[in-house]
């Protein structure tokens, strides 16, 4: 991450820098620091020191110490949420390999490659909200898509896709997938454009397979900008699951697709307990911390290398 | 180094062109079909929410998969007055369109002094400020709502605008900041030359020549303002000032049995998006990817 300060320009010549134009730089950046600072710093602090309390019923907080954080043991709607994203988080390699693997295979070249990419990419910007909308009836008990499975002879699979637990997350997780994988693409696919066509030359002279050059030529040239996408997503599949979950499942059947953001966002509105949910936030951090550092750790820096 | 494919004459022996090509042709093949599935689904997905939305709700409850017949727009004008139109849709402008010129206006004079002037904590003030991004919305989600509602901030126009306008600096302030450290020193330093001050190198030299990156920067942050549900569905809790993805989404309820009205509904929402893209594409892809190589 510190490779962001390299956007700063080096040192310049002092060009009659005086008190004048230091208090104009500070003027100027002040605005952006002061936002951030009071709106996302100090919450995280007082965040955290809510966490800390407890409203019952109507009194002001008490502080209960780590009681919020004992009662996530006994909470299965968390308990739930938690492995949900775990779940999530194992789909992590498919997330970002399937979205390489096409990308490749547009990049080499395929008829209307243009319109697949224009089209998987728009798919990843409509809102989730209305995609989930629109999923959550194309994919129920007696949707489009499993009068589609049954019209050619696989009706055993003709299920409530997001209404049956045991396929709930699943079912969303694949949705994310799908909406998702454009935006993949388009990265990776600039990605390659930027190795050298002679190395692909040399594969094929070398008398490479497709897949060989995908795998010994391509990805290993482009390794920075995969363990880059894998951190993206990663924090994603815990902090943006929000507007998916909220459109196709709320949650349910029971708490069978229940994921930590969502889960948060329903004891603050709903159960008005502050502390609870500051608490579960804490968390969630964390994991998020974890996932990315793991991968900034293990992955990004090990790109990096040679 | 041979692939034992050619004979002496070095001419390829028959059969070796065939057995090169051959796969190629059939993995081509494979792939156009692999993805015309993926395609079909977002386009089928897509015609099907347009189909339910051109029914009548009494077609829809006959026939729910069969072309719409006659082609009625009961649907988009239920959605129209159920949606709270235009009163939600002029929302969703104020609120995007405000943030995004918000954003402009903060975060370039900031990126300009990270990158072109000199002060103490430079260095330190940039990443307190990138960094940020690592904070998700929900550990801070409660302190931020009382400090909006202590602020007055809820349920006002500016307040959601300002909300915006924090959680887009990070991003925005880092493509500006790159995009100024790679303009052309020589153009700087003939302005500065030329006796250009602080200021007017900010307003004259550099904010003209930086019309790509203000163009993907407004581009990337439309969009997701536009998209965004739980930022205004926390802040807005009254209906008319809420914008249309709130509204919107509300149409969908388990009670709602009107399948057309959601889907008119969704479609309206997604209008704008479809546009901005239709528009910008080539912007938004080299936006995206400008910044995805380390």
């Amino acid at each position: 991450m510190f490779s962001v300060l390299r956007t700063l320009s080096p040192a310049r010549p002092r060009l009659g820098r005086d008190a004048s134009e230091l208090a104009f730089a500070l003027l100027l950046v002040a605005p952006v620091v002061a936002l951030v600072t009071v709106f996302k710093w100090v919450p995280l602090l007082t965040g955290a020191t809510v966490s800390l309390r407890k409203s019952v019923g109507t009194e002001r907080e008490a502080f209960v110490g780590l009681g919020n954080y004992e009662r996530m043991f006994t909470d299965d709607a968390w308990l739930a949420a938690l492995v949900n994203s775990l779940k999530g988080l194992s789909l992590l390699p498919l997330f970002v390999l399937v979205p390489l693997l096409l990308a490749f295979i547009l990049y080499r070249g395929i008829f209307g490659w243009r319109f697949f990419r224009s089209l998987m990419f728009l798919t990843s910007l409509l809102p989730p909200v209305m995609v989930g909308i629109m999923l959550n009836v194309i994919l129920a008990g007696d949707g489009p898509l499993n009068a589609l499975l049954q019209a050619i002879g696989l009706g055993a699979f003709a299920i409530p896709w997001l209404g049956t637990s045991g396929s709930a997350i699943w079912t969303v997780y694949a949705i994310i997938g799908w909406a998702s994988v454009g935006l993949g693409v388009v990265i990776f696919m600039a990605a390659f454009g930027t190795i050298s066509e002679e190395l692909f030359d040399a594969a094929k002279i070398d008398g490479a397979s497709f897949f060989q050059t995908f795998f010994h030529v391509a990805m290993p040239m482009v390794r920075g900008t995969v363990a880059f996408y894998g951190i993206l997503i990663g924090a994603a599949l815990l902090l943006a699951t929000f507007p998916w979950v909220y459109s196709l499942t709320g949650g349910g059947p029971g708490y069978a697709s229940m994921v930590p953001d969502f889960y948060i966002y329903r004891i603050f509105g709903r159960a008005v307990d502050p502390g609870y949910a500051s608490a579960l936030g804490i968390i969630l951090l964390g994991l998020t911390l974890a996932v990315v550092l793991v991968q900034y750790r293990f992955i990004y820096l090990r790109s990096q290398e040679g | 180094m041979t692939t034992g494919r050619y004979d002496g004459a070095r001419r390829p022996i028959r059969g070796a062109r065939s057995r090169l090509t051959r796969p190629r042709r059939i993995g081509k093949l494979f792939a156009i079909i692999a993805f015309s599935l993926l395609a079909a689904s977002t386009i089928l997905s897509l015609a099907f929410l347009l189909n339910s939305a051109l029914k009548s709700r009494g077609q829809f409850l006959v026939d729910r998969f069969g072309i719409a017949s006659p082609i009625t727009f009961d649907a988009f004008v239920e959605a129209w007055q159920r949606g709270l139109m235009p009163g939600s849709m002029i929302n969703s402008l104020v609120y995007t369109i405000g943030g995004v010129i918000s954003l402009w206006i903060i975060a370039t004079p900031a990126a300009y002094a990270f990158t072109q002037l000199r002060f103490p904590g430079r260095s330190l003030f940039f990443l307190v400020v990138i960094a940020s991004v690592l904070i998700p919305f929900q550990v801070i989600m409660f302190p931020f709502f009382v400090q909006l509602r202590d602020f007055g901030l809820l349920n006002q126009v500016h307040g959601l605008i300002l909300t915006y306008t924090v959680f887009g600096v990070p991003l925005t302030l880092f493509q500006l900041a790159a995009y100024f450290r790679s303009l052309p020193k020589e153009i700087l330093e003939a302005a500065r030359i030329d006796g250009a001050g602080t200021l007017r190198m900010l307003v004259d030299v550099v904010i003209p020549m930086s019309k790509p990156v203000f163009a993907v920067t407004g581009i990337l942050n439309f969009i997701w303002m536009w998209n965004e549900l739980l930022l205004p569905l926390l802040i807005m809790s009254k209906q008319d000032r809420q914008p249309m993805m709130v509204v919107f989404s509300n149409l969908h309820s388990p009670n709602e049995v009107n399948a057309g009205l959601v889907a008119a509904g969704a479609l309206a929402a997604m209008v704008p998006v479809v546009v901005v893209f239709l528009i910008a594409q080539r912007q938004l892809i080299k936006g995206i990817t400008a910044g995805a190589f380390k």
